[in-house]
């Protein structure tokens, strides 16, 4: 039983991944109807990006600015890149595709998925990459929680980091033009569009969003999971894309909520039933959800009127 | 003085013209109604000025600019506003969001603005609920008060209409285009949207409006034009129009072939 | 890239860098040709424009030389052909010998020869294939300039997977011109591939698939130079058991052929000697494992083996064990032999063991060459290159055999590499193979993580 609280916070941890890389899925499913399946890889860029500051402001002799500080710039050097790319992404090679079939900027997706893939293969290093957590934050550091339990200070930072997003997109979504614009667009494009809501500019602001977020969960895993590599984006990417269908896709609150439950369900199931079966019952958990729910968690199946 | 110029427009789908070599004009304060049958390109009429469709040939000036091209919110910009026959609300969005939401165009700040959480947008942002329930205000109790921030979903059939026309008065238009204001409700609606037509334009709003109920046509409009094949069958008051013969055989023509085909 | 500015290109790297091997393939000459001792401001070149009117003749006098050196120590041996120094003895063939042997080289460099790689050249594991694919191509660099052939490498990627790995067999199949295919990676991918190659009659060469079953009963055609789980099972559960005394062991896999395979040659080693084991599964795309570990922790074994592929599953892991207090051993396989998850994981590799099976190249006298060259072309490298190389030149020089003998054919070459027999080879190994085609010996090594660095311990 002692490995309950333990478990906990190997889920909330997890979650809280899952549940960042989800909103930026959710985020353009909502608005665009689309996969974007490069998500992933943005995710993985950003972590990239942060390993570039940690190289450039953590040299051998030590590091050049307070250990919160660099950790800041990470994020603000992932948020900013990845934003950048994401809009580029969307730019060309979705919005060309815009009123393609929807297989069309689906396979888009893919290609950049793969272009961004080997892109980072060819240019830096098809080994794994460490984040030299070590020296950021000693991996014995943390808060004691009494007895053998320990939170380690990294998952601290992923937690709170996330619940400071959560909190900020919220409040982006709910009480700004933006949110209200980005809202619009996504129950109706057309009407949005006549209503004056400028929808390209409401698309780019989307991908801004979500691949800022996305550029965060890529810095706090190189964090608090020690390494990154190339390949990092496929299986977060596609456990995002769970989570965010289990919560419901389009669905803000949905994207957090499917997140944590999916990182819940794994880490549950690596300690209770087996590591082997963790990933099988992530994917079980969407299907009883989708099951019992078919809009997800929090989504709402709109009927269209005709 | 003429808002709006149509010049010689047609449309086609597929193989199907939809708006044919279509003319007209709208003067300032004005109501001109369009009418036609099920199927006269009445819609694709709204589309093709609003820009959601380009058409194939043809000119639109709206208030002395040509807007063929232009992006539905860019003409949203220069004071055009539309409703839906089929209602477009934000249905998951309360009320006054649905409203707050058509302020768009009129706003300046950035997302710099809104992460630093400035003055200046916080000031807009005030302004743009005014605006919302001064929009909203317009009718009566209805849409006021306690209902600001209750979802649109939770509304009647007769006070989503009426909230699709607040949020249309929300984009602040010269011109308001409205597709069949009137569907779907019940006689006694009926009167009060013809009401209420007659009170917009009152406030200085130019009017377009698409119907094909004549209930509504009749009491209201200064100009009728009739459609029938994307074509202008006739134009005039609407006695003139509905006393053409080629309009009494469209519509009749039309009903002949529902009876025969039942 | 087309052949010429591939060929030019060997020129050039021949000029710029000449650190060729210069042991002799028994040449055609032998008779015509004089003496001459090296004066001031000569080179090969200006000999060769001065003795035969051309230039670009000088590898005849490099190669004639080290013939002669080899029967007379008189003879100077010229390892760079940069450097020759005043006072040297070489060999100038005759105008005759000489066109021979032009001949000879221009006939060996027209015939198109290729030998297939195989490896996953994307993906989590690309480190690995993208090394032994290069350490492929600078063996085969060094036996072109050595021989005059020209034989080209044609690689395909199996992204470690069993169906994409018999899509490139079949494409190497398919081409007339590959004679022998050095690969793949992953026991997952060479099962999948061995019969695709036994049904076509080609050489297959594994540079590191270890599943015992691949050589038992084996096939004709798959060779593997390196040893196989069979006994490096025993040898960890030994080296656990009786040097470092535990009793307890938490065993992970990888899911892959290679890594389940292992783990059970470990698990039954363990098991027979009275230790209590558990054991656990996870996905080569897994990131995080702290759940694991706190399971691990709570049945707190003496020893977590984890034969992982992939590095960086192996740095984190370690991390995370000590992120959660584990205070037993940490025990990889050949997969560790890379320095990149002692980075990830800093102080927490910090005494962790791992057995490998091969030698690491860094440390091998009779590799120089090969890691000399491969360096200055594509910097820094692990263990997985060497047995790559090994392979590489196993079938090169079956198909030299089977081109001297006037029979180059893929069964030939398959009689041929089954013949190998080297008292020496590039990783200081002797080579010849068994029953099942598996390397006659062959050992593995036990390495420990002490200050950063493999420090050999067994």
């Amino acid at each position: 039983m002692d490995q309950l609280p333990q478990t906990i916070i190997n889920g909330l941890t997890l979650g809280s991944v899952y549940a960042l890389i989800a909103l930026g899925y959710s985020m353009v499913y909502g608005i665009l109807k689309l996969l974007n399946f490069a998500h992933g890889d943005v995710y993985m860029i950003g972590a990239y990006i942060g390993y570039a500051v940690l190289v450039v402001l953590v040299p051998s002799t030590g590091p050049l600015l307070p250990i919160p500080i660099i950790i800041l710039v990470m994020f603000l050097f992932a948020m900013v890149g990845c934003s950048i790319l994401g809009v580029a992404i969307e730019r060309f090679a979705y919005r060309p595709l815009r009123n393609a079939p929807r297989i069309a900027p689906l396979i888009s997706a893919l290609w950049v998925s793969f272009v961004l893939q080997n892109l980072i293969q060819l240019t830096i290093s098809p080994r794994p990459l460490s984040y030299g957590s070590g020296t950021l934050i000693p991996v014995n550091s943390g808060i004691n929680l009494g007895g053998d339990l320990r939170i380690h200070t990294a998952r601290v930072l992923v937690i709170g980091t996330t619940i400071v997003m959560m909190i900020a997109l919220t409040y982006f979504i709910r009480s700004t033009k933006w949110g209200r614009a980005m809202r619009a667009v996504a129950m109706d494009i057309d009407a949005a569009a006549m209503m004056g809501v400028d929808v390209n500019r409401v698309i780019v602001v989307t991908f801004i969003v979500g691949s800022a977020l996305a550029g965060v969960a890529g810095v706090l895993v190189g964090i608090v999971f020690f390494s990154i590599q190339h390949t990092m984006g496929f299986l977060a990417g596609l456990k995002g894309f769970t989570a965010s269908v289990v919560g419901g896709i389009g669905s803000i609150p949905g994207a957090v909520a499917g997140g944590l439950l999916i990182g819940m369900a794994e880490a549950f199931a690596s300690v209770y039933i087996s590591v082997t079966f963790k990933d099988a019952v992530a994917f079980l958990v969407l299907v009883i959800v989708l099951l019992i729910r078919p809009g997800g968690l929090l989504g709402r199946l709109l009927v269209q009127k005709v | 003085m003429a808002i709006l110029n149509v010049d010689r427009l047609s449309k086609h789908f597929g193989g199907l013209l939809v708006v044919n070599d279509l003319s007209f004009e709208l003067n300032e304060g004005e109501i001109l109604s369009i009418i036609g049958p099920n199927g006269a390109g009445k819609t694709t009429v709204l589309n093709l000025l609003t820009g959601i469709n380009p058409p194939d040939s043809g000119d639109i000036h709206f208030q002395g600019q040509s807007i063929v091209g232009l992006q539905p919110h860019q003409i949203t910009k220069l004071g055009m506003a539309r409703t839906f026959q089929t209602l477009r609300l934000f249905l998951n969005m309360s009320i006054i969001e649905n409203v707050m939401s058509a302020a768009y165009p009129h706003t300046k700040k950035g997302l710099f603005d809104i992460i630093f959480r400035t003055s200046g947008w916080r000031k807009e942002e005030a302004q743009i609920r005014a605006l919302a329930q001064e929009s909203l205000s317009f009718f009566g109790e209805r849409l006021v008060g306690y209902r600001f921030d209750q979802p649109a979903y939770s509304l009647s059939y007769a006070n989503r209409r009426r909230l699709e026309i607040a949020r249309a008065m929300a984009t602040k238009p010269k011109l308001l285009l409205l597709d069949e204001p009137a569907a779907g409700m019940n006689p006694k609606e009926t009167l009060e949207i013809t009401e209420l037509i007659g009170q917009l334009r009152d406030k200085g709003y130019t009017i377009l409006f698409i119907e094909h109920d004549m209930n509504v046509v009749s009491g209201i409009s200064d100009r009728v034009i009739a459609l029938d094949y994307g074509q202008k069958i006739a134009e005039g008051s609407y006695q003139e129009v509905v006393e053409n013969e080629r309009v009494i055989e469209a519509y009749l023509g039309r009903k002949q072939s529902v009876w025969t085909k039942a | 890239m087309n052949k010429i500015s591939k060929s030019l290109l060997v020129l050039l790297l021949l000029f710029t860098l000449g650190a060729g091997v210069a042991s002799a393939a028994a040449p055609v000459f032998q008779d015509g040709g004089q003496e001459y001792i090296v004066q001031a401001d000569d080179w090969l070149s200006k000999l060769a424009d001065k003795n035969y009117g051309d230039v670009l003749a000088w590898p005849i006098i490099w190669e004639a030389t080290n013939a002669k050196a080899a029967e007379d120590d008189s003879f100077a041996v010229i390892e760079n052909p940069n450097l020759i120094e005043v006072g040297q003895k070489l060999w100038i063939p005759d105008t005759g010998a000489a066109e021979a042997m032009m001949g000879d080289r221009e006939s060996k460099a027209g015939i198109n020869i290729k030998i297939g790689f195989m490896g996953p050249l994307t993906g989590g594991a690309a480190f690995l294939g993208q090394e032994q694919l290069n350490f492929a191509k600078t063996a085969v660099q060094l036996f072109n300039e050595r021989t005059g052939f020209n034989v080209q490498v044609t690689e395909g990627d199996t992204e470690i997977n069993p169906d994409t790995g018999k899509i490139v067999a079949e494409r190497f199949i398919a081409d007339d011109s590959v004679y022998a295919v050095v690969g793949p990676a992953g026991s997952q991918v060479c099962e999948a591939t061995q019969p695709v190659f036994e049904a076509a009659g080609m050489v297959q060469i594994t540079p590191s698939c270890t599943r015992i079953s691949l050589t038992d009963p084996g096939t004709a055609t798959f060779f593997r130079p390196v040893p196989h789980d069979g006994l490096q099972g025993p040898t960890d559960a030994n080296y656990m058991m009786n040097v470092l005394g535990v009793t307890s062991a938490y065993l992970v896999d990888d899911q892959s052929s290679y890594s389940t395979g292992l783990t059970d040659e470990v698990e039954a080693a363990l098991t027979a000697a009275g230790a209590t084991v558990e054991r656990a599964s996870v996905t080569q795309q897994d990131t995080d494992f702290s759940s694991l570990v706190t399971t691990i922790v709570a049945s707190n074994p003496g020893v977590v083996f984890f034969p992982g592929q992939i590095s960086s599953q192996l740095g984190t892991l370690a991390a995370q064990l000590q992120e959660q207090s584990y205070g037993g051993t940490y025990f990889l396989a050949d997969g560790g032999f890379d320095i990149s998850w002692v980075d990830t994981a800093g102080e927490a590799a910090e005494g962790t063991y791992l057995s490998f099976f091969a030698p690491d190249p860094h440390f091998v006298l009779q590799a120089r060459d090969l890691t000399t060259r491969y360096e200055a072309q594509y910097g820094d490298y692990g263990a997985f290159g060497g047995p790559s190389a090994l392979s590489t030149n196993v079938v090169l020089g079956a198909i030299e055999r089977c081109f001297n003998a006037d029979n180059l054919t893929r069964a030939c070459v398959v009689e041929e590499t089954a013949a190998t027999n080297l008292a020496d080879s590039v990783l200081g190994i002797p080579v010849s193979f068994g029953a099942g085609n598996q390397i006659n010996g062959g050992e593995f090594f036990i390495f420990q993580v002490q200050d950063g660095n493999f420090v050999l311990v067994q």
